[in-house]
């Protein structure tokens, strides 16, 4: 039978894992692997390459286990490992189809018009218990939008919140080149989302 | 209307290289990555300027957004949840 929820705790987690205990896996899975996945199905826009990397995510973990000192929540951690599992397979996939736009620099992106995105519905606003809901679908969908390119710095610096040094080194991009290419996805979603920020106090909602 | 609030309001027309000044350094500027002078000089036409004020929000609102509202859990299929156990039990890998 699994453990309920409540009773496993992330400081065992880290401790069993670290002891390799393999049980420690699937307790992982049950009680954050929903957020994984979540994290993986952003990265990977369908179930079965989410699941690939949930797998590769899983083995990161556990051969990286001994690395976590505890400077961050463990949720933190392994969210990133998962970002970081979801960013290697998008990069395995655009090598596999000979595109480097991962990999490219942002030179001449400043010239190029912003990616127009698309959204839904631009109905007006709803109340705040339903625009919570709304925001969120319409977020995502702008998000999901975005060129990959795009999509990727701003799911790993503004979503997972990584420091900019590790978005570097996990895109391959100059600093220049990654904070113009940021910019210009936060620019293009703000474009997308404009009906849903004005007079919108996000804090409150 | 008072006269702070009308001067405020032209500002765009009155200084526009300070609007576009915002809009060159809006990333910088958000992520205070400028150094203290020109940080100030950007606050202060904020201030008098409604309209950069407004870009400036909605582009912090556009990143609290993304961060907050993007990653929702979703419920894992169970048939993938399975299979993930048996991938633990059974990857060699995983020892």
């Amino acid at each position: 039978m699994q453990k309920a929820e409540a009773q496993i705790d992330d400081a065992q987690l880290v401790a069993r894992l670290k002891q390799r205990d393999k049980s420690a896996l699937a307790d992982l899975i049950q009680v954050h692997g929903a957020k994984m996945y979540g994290v993986a199905l952003q990265f990977m826009r369908n179930e079965y390459d989410a699941h690939e990397v949930m797998q590769d995510a899983l083995i990161s973990i556990w051969n990286k286990i001994g690395s976590f000192e505890g400077k961050s929540a463990f949720t933190s951690w392994i969210y990133r490992v998962t970002a970081n599992a979801g960013l290697m397979a998008l990069r395995k996939r655009k090598r596999h189809e000979k595109d480097v736009s991962l990999d490219a620099t942002a030179s001449g992106e400043d010239d190029e018009p912003l990616p127009a995105l698309r959204l839904s519905d631009k109905s007006p606003l709803p109340d705040k218990v339903a625009m919570t809901d709304e925001l969120g679908e319409q977020v995502r969908a702008a998000i999901d939008q975005l060129p990959e390119a795009y999509r990727t710095v701003v799911l790993l610096r503004d979503v997972q919140e990584l420091p900019m040094e590790e978005v570097m080194e996990a895109t391959g991009l100059s600093e220049p080149a990654l904070k113009s290419r940021l910019h210009r996805a936060r620019l293009a979603l703000r474009e997308a989302l404009l009906p849903y920020l004005k007079g919108q106090d996000i804090q409150k909602l | 209307m008072s006269m702070k609030r009308i001067v405020g309001f032209f500002s765009h027309l009155l200084h526009p290289c300070d609007c576009g000044r915002t809009k060159k350094l809006l990333y910088e500027f958000v992520e205070g990555d400028l150094n203290s002078e020109t940080s100030h000089r950007l606050e202060k036409h904020l201030g008098d300027c409604p309209s950069c004020l407004e870009y400036v929000k909605s582009y912090r609102r556009t990143i609290e957004l993304t961060h907050c509202h993007c990653l929702p859990e979703k419920p894992m299929p169970d048939a993938l949840k399975q299979k993930l156990h048996e991938f633990i039990e059974q990857n060699p890998d995983l020892k």
